[in-house]
């Protein structure tokens, strides 16, 4: 009788499991979301979202153009081709919140979607023919190419549903070459080294100080490498299944410039140190101050967005007027937004290319909505007295169209500036 | 050769055969247990989750009784297990099982146990936070030990099948990969014999 009791126990249990068994037949794949990604994680170095503009010369810093340090051999141009970069990212982070609230630990203030390393070189060969490891795997040499262009794919995780309104750029080294410290009479005395990759490799660390602090920042306690944040990007990742592009954009190419610094050997001797880096086009690079010389950061600036691909529509720009010879860029921004030029990349930007009438440029993978159409160009750059006409690559100056353009998915539309509510003036 | 082959056979089962013998003369009593057990829990080396998934720790409880045979007992159980902690991506399973275990015939100081089963398991994703129940087989093997007499003490480990592929793709994104899961759990474990003799 126990024993029969005992029976009826067991046979209970096991109808329970199989139960269980046949009662999960529907629903959401859970394991299979781990394995298929919804993000592609694109990295860019421009300003346009597509369509870039080849490589241009490297502007020159007015340190460079007039005053003391404008002599040969300083002021020979450093031609864009023999720019070598060494880019070390040690992962890019979003963040609901602007900022990090106080005593709040980073692991719960970030999302961390794309921690692993990447590296982007111009040469895997380091000096005395040691090869730099990690930039020949993973074909990191081509990334920098594609970085320079239409993006790499950066490899990351599914993101929570939410809005983000903090995405970073981690930074672990930003290295360019040639840089080249002079004696006191201008000859040269070295071809500066330094270590990227575990090997020494010519060039200039700018990420320990030079492009990490901004020059006001006298402490040197705001770190803008480590990382490069845009605060207002308002990412929003909806809650379906639907597979969607992010797009990060730092703005780097086309802005290289041919710096100077008197002190380069970071003695009082005039030695000067001339190097490649981004233009000084938010605050004057003092070439001569020995205290900020080594301090140009602030001017590398950095935007996000997202697409969910087929669900796009692209805006064609149309005007008469030839292409201008500065750089000059078609951009939108979501109709109602501000946009400020020199906070934040726009929404998304192309070049202007000749093509009938005179001018065009095509503004693609743009999410259906209506956007502000705005033309921005190079005109203005930084000396000592602030900011004067000139050209240093950053497009600081802007005309809004005033037309706004509605977007619908897999269409395009097209805008004819003449037709603008505003005049374009200031960039003709 | 033929007779030596036989002579080494018999030799070797004679003293086994007697052994079993006695062991299903012995005559049966209900001997249930309860036990618990924790320890590392991974998906499968070279499945497609362990990419993404790392080893971490899983625990569970579990029931047992021999059925009317001293050699056969229906085992059920149920455990949380946590996968993937390193990096943003994480998997909860918590899976439900019954299982019928094979108890190795032999009188030695260890117990060993072969066990299959069936079941469901509660699965839960980081960071989407999406959930499901999905239908779940179960192979497992233990040993064990008696330390005194409540107390067994041993290791298991188990192996866990969760199906998947009978889910379709989300409407919104038909070009999801469906996988299965693939899991194995390694447990110290302790488990009383609640009506010891």
């Amino acid at each position: 009788m126990k024993n029969k009791k005992t029976v009826t126990r067991i046979i209970k249990f096991i109808s329970i499991t199989g139960l269980t068994f046949l009662y999960t037949c529907t629903g959401t794949p859970v394991l299979s979301d781990l394995v298929n990604s919804r993000i592609s994680l694109i990295l860019k170095g421009t300003y346009e979202t597509n369509d870039p503009y080849p490589q241009g010369s490297l502007y020159m810093d007015d340190a460079l153009t007039s005053g003391t340090l404008a002599v040969a051999p300083l002021n020979t141009s450093i031609l864009s081709s023999d720019v070598n970069y060494f880019i070390d990212i040690a992962g890019i982070r979003v963040a609901k919140s602007s900022t990090q609230p106080t005593g709040s630990d980073s692991s719960s203030y970030w999302s961390m979607f794309a921690e692993e390393r990447q590296v982007l070189c111009s040469t895997a060969t380091g000096l005395a023919g040691y090869q730099l490891l990690d930039c020949l795997s993973d074909n990191n040499v081509a990334k920098l190419g594609q970085f320079f262009g239409e993006g790499f794919q950066y490899k990351a995780v599914d993101l929570p549903a939410g809005t983000y309104q903090r995405v970073a750029v981690f930074i672990r080294k930003m290295v360019t070459s040639p840089a080249t410290l002079y004696d006191t009479n201008f000859a040269v005395k070295e071809n500066l080294t330094t270590i990227f990759d575990n090997r020494t490799i010519n060039g200039i660390n700018l990420s320990d100080e030079i492009l990490q602090y901004n020059p006001s920042d006298t402490l040197k306690s705001t770190p803008l490498l480590f990382p490069l944040d845009v605060k207002n990007a308002h990412i929003v990742i909806p809650g379906d299944n639907k597979p969607y592009v992010m797009e990060v954009r730092i703005f780097m190419h086309n802005l290289m410039m041919q710096h100077v610094i008197s002190n380069g050997s970071k003695t009082t001797a005039i030695e000067p140190l001339t190097f490649a880096a981004v233009s000084d086009w938010q605050a004057n690079h003092a070439a001569t101050d020995i205290t900020k010389s080594f301090s140009m950061g602030g001017n590398l600036l950095m935007n996000a967005r997202i697409y969910v691909p087929g669900n796009t529509g692209s805006i064609i720009i149309n005007e008469s007027a030839a292409p201008a010879a500065n750089k000059t860029y078609y951009a939108v921004v979501p109709s109602g937004t501000t946009f400020d030029p020199k906070t934040t990349l726009p929404y998304a930007a192309t070049s202007q290319s000749a093509g009938a009438p005179g001018s065009t440029g095509t503004i693609k993978n743009l999410p259906p909505g209506t956007y502000d159409i705005y033309k921005t160009c190079d005109t203005k750059r930084m000396d000592t007295t602030g900011e004067v006409a000139g050209f240093d690559g950053f497009p600081e100056t802007f005309d809004n169209c005033g037309t706004p353009v509605t977007v619908t998915a897999g269409a395009s539309s097209t805008l004819d500036l003449a037709t603008c509510a505003t005049v374009i003036t200031l960039c003709p | 050769m033929k007779k030596v082959l036989l002579f080494i056979i018999v030799t070797i089962f004679l003293p086994y055969s007697s052994l079993w013998a006695q062991y299903e003369l012995k005559s049966w009593s209900f001997q249930p247990q309860a036990g618990v057990w924790f320890g590392p829990v991974a998906a499968v080396p070279g499945t497609e989750l362990s990419r993404v998934l790392s080893t971490y720790l899983g625990g569970g409880i579990f029931g047992r009784a021999n059925l009317p045979s001293n050699m056969f007992h229906s085992e059920v159980g149920a455990s949380y297990n946590v996968y993937g902690r390193v990096g943003q991506e994480k998997l909860q399973v918590s899976p439900i099982y019954g299982a019928i275990d094979f108890k190795l015939p032999i009188e030695f100081a260890l117990n060993f146990y072969f066990k299959g089963g069936a079941g469901g398991s509660y699965v839960k994703n980081s960071p989407e936070n999406h959930s499901n129940w999905l239908p779940t087989g179960f192979f497992g093997f233990e040993t064990s030990f008696p330390a005194g007499k409540w107390v067994n003490i041993g290791l298991r480990a188990d192996y866990y099948l969760l199906y998947e592929k009978h889910l379709k793709p989300p409407v919104d994104n038909p070009g999801m990969k469906i996988i299965n899961g693939h899991f194995i759990n390694i447990g110290l474990m302790l488990n009383v014999n609640i009506l010891a003799d």
